[in-house]
C-alpha cells in the first residue's frame, strides 16, 4: 500500500470512514484494534502533509504552439 | 397588438349610415371593452421613452409621462415599487420601464402602471438578461439534478479571473491560509469588455482538457450590470454548464446574480466566499486530528474494559457452574428419571395383574360347569357328546347325566317331543 501516492483526498475518505466504523458498537476486539490502529496512522500522514505542505501557484500561459503550459508563480 | 373588437359590434363599414339599435352600445360598454383589451394585451410590458412632467407625490407614488417623438403615455409608479428604484429619474431622462396598462373609465383615459424601472442601456441588458435566463432554464441547464459535488480536499484549483485586482488576491490569500496543500492553477482572462466572454469560456474549455484540477473557480469582483455582463453572456454560461470539472461562480457582490450563477454547479456571493468554500482549514482539520486522536483512545480503552469485564463476569458464573458439580447434578437427574419409570413399570404390571383378575372372575362365571353347581345336570350321549335336543334321543338311547356331585347313567324310555312356540 504506496501511500505516497495517494492523495490527502483519498486518506480523509478512509480515515472519516474507519472513524465513524470505530464510533459504532459491533467490531470483534481485534478487528477494533486493528483499524484504530490504522486511523490513528492515517491521522499522523495527513497531519504531517499538511505541516509540511508549501503553497504552490502556478500561471498557465500561451505557448508558441497554441497550447498551455504552467508557470510558477512562487 | 391590435383591437379585436367582436363582430357582432363592428359594423364592417367604419362610416355606418345610421346607429342601428342593436348595434349600439353605451359608453361604459364599449370602456369596458376596450378596457378588457388594453388590459389583457398588455399586462406585462417594457416600454422605453422619456421621462417628463415627473411629480414625486407627497404619498410617495411618482406621476409622470414617458414620451418619444411621436406619442405620450401617462404613467404612475407607486411607492412600495419605486423604493427598489436604484438611480434617481429626472425629467428628461431616457428611461426602461416595466409595467402594465390599466385604464381609468371615470376619465376615459389608460395609463402605464410601473413596477421596475433602469436607465435606459440597462433597460436592454435587463431584458436581454431575462431572455437568456428563460431560454437556458427551458433548456434545463439550471437543473439541481446537473449539479456536481464539490471535492472535499482537491489537490488542485483552477482559477479563471483577472489576473489583477482584489478578486484574485483575495482568493490567493484565503486557500493559502487555509489549506495550502491545494495548489492553485492560475489563467489569467478580461472579465468585462470586447471579448471576455470569450476568453473566460475559453479558458473553461482549457482548464477541461487539461483535465488536472478538481474544481474551477470562476468570477471577478463587484462592479455594475455593464461590468458584469460576461458572466451574463450565453458563450461563458454553456462553457460552465459543460464543465466536466465542478464549477463555482464567483461574481461581484452578493446581491448580485448573474447566469453564470444558476448555470454553475456552486454559486458563492464572491470571490472570497468562493475560496473559503473550496477547501477546508487547516487549522479546523488539526483540531479535529486531535479530537479523533483522543476519542479513539478513549474508546479503545473502553472498549477493552468491557472486555475484561465480560471475562470476569464469565469466569464468575463458571465457578458456579463447576463441571463437577454439573454432572453430579446429573447423575441425581438420571437416578430420578429411573425410578420414576421404575415405578411407572411397577404401576402397570399391578393394574394389568388386577385386570386378569377380573377377567378371569368373569371367565370363570360364564364356565358352563357352572350350571352344575346352580342345581342343573348336564345331559350326554355315551360317548360325551352334549344332548341338546329332543331328536338327538329317542327310546332305548343310553345317556349320562352330570350332577354337581355325580353321575347317572340311563336308558331313555318315552321320549317325547314338544312343541315349540
Amino acid at each position: 500500500m504506496s501511500e505516497k501516492d495517494k492523495s490527502f483526498e483519498e486518506l480523509m475518505e478512509e480515515l472519516e470512514t474507519l472513524v465513524s466504523k470505530l464510533e459504532g458498537e459491533d467490531l470483534k476486539l481485534d478487528d477494533a484494534i486493528k483499524q484504530n490502529e490504522r486511523a490513528l496512522k492515517l491521522i499522523h500522514l495527513c497531519r504531517d502533509r499538511l505541516d509540511s505542505a508549501r503553497q504552490k501557484i502556478d500561471k498557465l500561459v500561451h505557448t508558441a504552439d497554441g497550447g498551455f503550459e504552467k508557470q510558477a508563480m512562487d | 397588438m391590435e383591437l379585436v373588437p367582436s363582430p357582432s359590434i363592428c359594423s364592417k363599414n367604419p362610416m355606418a349610415q345610421s346607429p342601428e339599435l342593436n348595434t349600439t352600445l353605451s359608453v361604459s360598454q364599449i370602456t369596458g371593452h376596450i378596457q378588457h383589451t388594453l388590459e389583457k394585451g398588455f399586462a406585462s410590458v417594457w416600454v422605453k421613452g422619456e421621462i417628463s412632467n415627473l411629480t414625486r407625490h407627497s404619498s410617495g407614488h411618482w406621476y409622470f409621462s414617458l414620451k418619444d417623438s411621436g406619442a405620450q403615455l401617462g404613467s404612475v409608479m407607486f411607492r412600495r415599487q419605486n423604493e427598489g428604484v436604484r438611480f434617481e429619474p429626472t425629467h428628461g431622462m431616457e428611461i426602461t420601464a416595466h409595467g402594465r396598462i390599466s385604464v381609468y373609465p371615470p376619465q376615459g383615459r389608460y395609463q402605464l402602471i410601473v413596477d421596475q424601472m433602469l436607465p435606459a442601456g440597462q433597460g436592454d441588458l435587463h431584458l436581454a438578461f431575462e431572455n437568456l435566463k428563460k431560454k437556458l432554464h427551458a433548456e434545463g441547464l439550471f437543473d439541481p439534478s446537473l449539479k456536481q459535488k464539490l471535492p472535499a480536499y482537491p489537490a488542485k484549483i483552477g482559477i479563471v479571473t483577472s489576473p489583477t485586482g482584489a478578486a484574485i488576491r483575495d482568493m490567493i490569500n484565503i486557500l493559502s491560509r487555509r489549506f495550502p496543500l491545494a495548489e492553485l492553477i492560475l489563467l489569467p482572462v478580461k472579465v468585462q469588455g470586447e471579448g471576455a466572454a470569450t476568453e473566460i469560456a475559453d479558458a473553461i474549455g482549457t482548464f477541461n482538457s487539461m483535465d488536472e484540477c478538481q474544481v474551477l473557480l470562476v468570477g471577478r469582483g463587484g462592479g455594475s450590470l455593464e461590468d458584469l455582463w460576461a458572466f451574463n453572456e450565453e458563450s461563458v454560461a454553456r462553457a460552465i454548464a459543460h464543465s466536466k470539472i465542478p464549477v463555482v461562480s464567483a461574481v461581484g457582490h452578493e446581491t448580485d446574480t448573474t447566469i453564470s450563477d444558476f448555470v454553475a454547479d456552486h454559486r458563492a456571493p464572491t470571490p472570497s466566499a468562493a475560496a473559503e468554500l473550496v477547501v477546508p482549514d487547516q487549522i479546523e482539520l488539526i483540531r479535529w486530528f486531535n479530537q479523533v486522536e483522543q476519542s479513539l483512545q478513549s474508546n479503545m480503552r473502553s472498549r477493552i474494559e468491557k472486555y475484561g469485564q465480560r471475562l470476569d463476569s464469565i469466569s464468575r458464573s463458571y465457578a458456579l457452574k463447576r463441571p463437577e458439580l454439573m454432572i453430579e447434578q446429573s447423575f441425581q437427574k438420571l437416578d430420578h428419571l429411573e425410578d420414576l419409570s421404575l415405578r411407572a413399570t411397577r404401576d402397570k404390571i399391578s393394574k394389568l395383574a388386577a385386570r386378569m383378575d377380573n377377567l378371569s372372575v368373569s371367565i370363570e362365571a360364564l364356565n358352563p360347569l357352572r350350571i352344575l353347581e346352580k342345581g342343573y345336570s348336564v345331559l350326554s350321549g355315551a360317548q360325551g357328546d352334549l344332548i341338546r335336543s329332543i331328536e338327538q334321543v329317542s327310546d332305548g338311547t343310553e345317556v349320562h347325566m352330570r350332577l354337581r356331585d355325580g353321575e347317572i347313567s340311563s336308558i331313555a324310555s318315552e321320549v317325547k317331543k314338544r312343541k315349540i312356540k
